[in-house]
């Protein structure tokens, strides 16, 4: 008897292995076919999944802070039935009673599926991913994925999110508005030749010696504002689009400025000690005196709603601003931000502290 | 009948039989009594964690629909009753068929190593598994795949590759405590060691990820509750409750070999085939919960030191309360995770830990005498 005990070990493995194919054969990427509705439309989302939505969408859970932003300058907060926890602050109030539904660390599925949305936007990365997707299609809740950080993608998730919830005019003028000081900038930018462009070393929130590669949410904004990305050369990097540089290649790259992304900076940042700490912390940092941008105090910290949100357009004008202070003489940065604020959070007074620089 | 004397002896050897006879029905009928205690512990806790999770409902409104039954694909039951029945109730019952697998598979790797610090997680085992999903995640790289010429979907990469690799660090953990002059201690250290290896090469596929396969890594690396489904459960329980059995069948081998090797041979058992059919068992357990869950650490650590202390190491009454206490740490944990930041949900790694580790320490304060 006992000798057939190993065996029928083995042959509970295989067993099992051959259950779990039911859990995944389910078809977990199959969008529902629309029930009978007047109206449809079919989006792509940065994930490539291609789902079919009835029309009008009126009810929506949100599981990222960018979609908040998104939502509320294209006025359509008021269909949001489910929040994430990035958006339970003062600039977000008309929600502040709508349940919060998914932290930076886990989406809460019993309390999303409470709120009986008709569509779930979603990230396409970190939190706000849905790693469950069998949880929504079991209560026939779809979900779109979008990126609304990286800036050649942001135009279309824009319009996405205007043909989504039948708000292409509000869309196009968001749009727009972003073409307008990019076209403005890139007019400029012409007359300057490559060799006089400044070297410039971008540091996420994710901490220090974070660098995006050319794939990275992080990489272009610096390049779309006239400045040469030190990271270019990591495009060919097997690694991933978030890189961990050592020091000693920020000091041999010698960048002529040093932009770092914190999420300290924003608008409910209210005390300047913690931006400072960042900034003398990077100032500090071992053989860091040698290198141009720390010997001429060229060193521009930013908030990331500014830089990898949907506002990014004006934390472009800043970058722009910074790297060329007479080319840019008559931009004023700080006149686009309320603007763009006067899009996005109509009605609400442009508060906080956004950017550092000494 | 004719009582015999024992030399040395006050009383007939027959007083002497049944009075241990007596001792020992009245040891076991309390070790039965504990079992049913702790039995119906876990059920209150069930109870618990039926009647409050990431919804909003009140003990009451989730109570009605537990009542009302699982709604059928057409019914078209309250959203409520269908949130109860679809994500809460698989969620509660794979808690504590969670708990269930983890806490057998420790104890039976404590057992086989004759090491009271093995566990899948301390012996590198979780990490093993957490790295096979990683391959299938980020590299796409299907360990099957590169032993037979078959095409595996990445969905099944994640499971197969993690099983597998759960096996590969489950063997090499055993061959390496079978080198001449290893010690139990070395052992662990072995595991720790092999732990990190495989964390590091995690952190390596997390580092040349996407941000979207990072993301997927994240959360299946994250050790969840909230992945349990209908059909995930379905499989847990079919492949724990195959491995519980078998491993049952075996609890006087699992005392004798607690006795040392030589004892285990000298009565007639097979003491190498029944260590790896134990270390399949242990982790294949392992595996299949690590896979569909992800990690959830200290459950397959801290319920066998738990069953020892209470009940002591009989394997016919340690598996059972080791089942139980690792269900109720599972179970007691996710419904706490649930509730402690709501509407906010802990992932239940961190939880299992915060409820485990007070019990033990308590439980080892309590007792005050070596329990291995």
């Amino acid at each position: 008897m006992k000798q057939y005990t190993i065996g029928s070990v083995i042959l509970t493995a295989l067993l099992i292995t051959a259950m779990t194919f039911p859990v995944y054969a389910k078809g977990k990427g199959d969008s529902k076919t629309a029930a009978a509705a007047a109206r449809t439309i079919t989006v792509q989302d940065d994930s490539n999944r291609s789902v079919t939505l009835s029309l009008p969408v009126l009810r929506v859970a949100l599981l990222d802070s960018g979609l908040g932003t998104a939502l509320s300058a294209l006025g359509t907060l008021d269909r949001v039935v489910g929040t994430h926890q990035a958006l339970q602050n003062s600039l977000f109030s008309s929600i502040k009673d709508v349940p919060m539904i998914a932290t930076y660390a886990a989406i809460n599925y019993e309390a999303l599926v409470e709120t009986e949305p008709q569509l779930v936007l979603a990230a396409t990365s970190h939190h706000g991913y849905i790693s469950e997707s069998d949880h929504l299609d079991e209560f026939g809740i779809q979900f779109v994925a979008l990126d609304l950080r990286t800036p050649s993608r942001m135009r279309n998730d824009i319009r996405i999110l205007g043909q989504i919830f039948e708000r292409e005019a509000q869309a196009q003028r968001i749009i727009e508005f972003y073409d307008k000081y990019q076209n403005l900038i890139d007019r400029r930018l012409a007359q300057i030749p490559e060799g006089e462009r400044p070297r410039v070393f971008l540091e996420m929130h994710a901490g220090p010696f974070h660098t995006g590669s050319p794939k990275s949410q992080f990489y272009q904004q610096v390049e779309l504002a006239g400045g040469i990305n030190i990271a270019a050369e990591l495009a060919d990097d097997p690694l991933s689009d978030d890189i961990e540089v050592s020091a000693e290649w920020v000091i041999k790259k010698d960048p002529d400025f040093i932009v770092r992304e914190a999420s300290a900076l924003g608008y409910t940042a209210q005390d300047i000690t913690p931006i400072k700490g960042i900034y003398e912390e990077i100032i500090a940092r071992p053989g860091f005196d040698q290198i141009k941008a720390v010997k001429n105090k060229r060193i521009f910290l930013i908030g990331n709603d500014i830089h990898s949100r949907p506002g990014y357009i004006v934390g472009v004008c800043y970058l722009a601003k910074t790297f060329y202070p007479d080319l840019f003489k008559d931009l004023d940065p700080a006149a686009i931000h309320k603007e763009w604020f006067a899009i996005a959070h109509p009605g609400a007074a442009l508060g906080g502290i956004w950017t550092y620089s000494e | 009948m004719t009582e015999k004397f024992i030399p040395g002896s006050a009383e007939p050897a027959g007083d002497n039989r049944s009075k241990l006879l007596r001792q020992y029905l009245v040891h076991t009928r309390w070790k039965l009594l504990l079992i049913l205690f702790m039995a119906a512990l876990l059920c209150v806790l069930c109870i618990a964690g039926l009647s409050v999770g990431g919804a909003s409902y009140s003990f009451t409104e989730s109570w009605e629909a537990l009542f009302a039954g699982p709604p059928q694909p057409n019914d078209p039951a309250p959203v409520r009753h269908r949130i109860i029945w679809v994500l809460r109730v698989p969620r509660v019952l794979m808690g504590i068929v969670g708990g269930i697998g983890l806490g057998v598979s420790g104890l039976m790797m404590q057992t086989i190593l004759r090491n009271p610090l093995a566990s899948p997680y301390t012996l590198g085992i979780s990490a093993a598994a957490s790295f096979g999903a990683a391959l299938g995640i980020i590299s796409k790289i299907s360990v099957i795949a590169v032993i037979f010429p078959v095409a595996v979907r990445q969905d099944l990469m994640i499971i197969t590759n993690s099983f597998i690799c759960t096996v590969m660090c489950t063997f090499l953990i055993y061959f390496l405590s079978k080198l001449k002059g290893v010690t139990p201690e070395t052992v662990v250290l072995f595991g720790v060691a092999i732990m990190y290896v495989f964390e590091a090469a995690t952190s390596f596929m997390q580092y040349i990820g996407n941000p979207e396969e990072l993301a997927e890594l994240v959360y299946w690396i994250f050790g969840s509750m909230s992945k349990a489904s209908w059909v995930k459960l379905k499989i847990t329980a079919v492949c724990v409750g195959i491995c519980l059995l078998i491993a049952y069948r075996h609890a006087w081998n699992f005392n004798s070999l607690m006795l040392g090797d030589e004892s285990a041979r000298s009565i007639g058992i097979d003491v190498e085939r029944l260590r790896i059919m134990g270390l399949l068992l242990s982790s294949l357990m392992t595996a299949v919960i690590v896979s569909l869950l992800g990690p959830i650490g200290f459950i397959g650590l801290v319920a066998p030191h738990i069953g020892r202390m209470l009940i002591g190491g009989d394997h016919r009454f340690l598996i059972p309360i080791t089942c139980i206490a690792g269900a109720i740490v599972l179970v007691l944990a996710d419904t706490l995770s649930a509730i402690i930041l709501a509407p906010a949900v802990v992932p239940v790694g961190i939880m299992t830990s915060f409820v485990g580790v007070p019990l033990l320490i308590y439980l080892i304060a309590k007792r005050k005498k070596e329990h291995w």
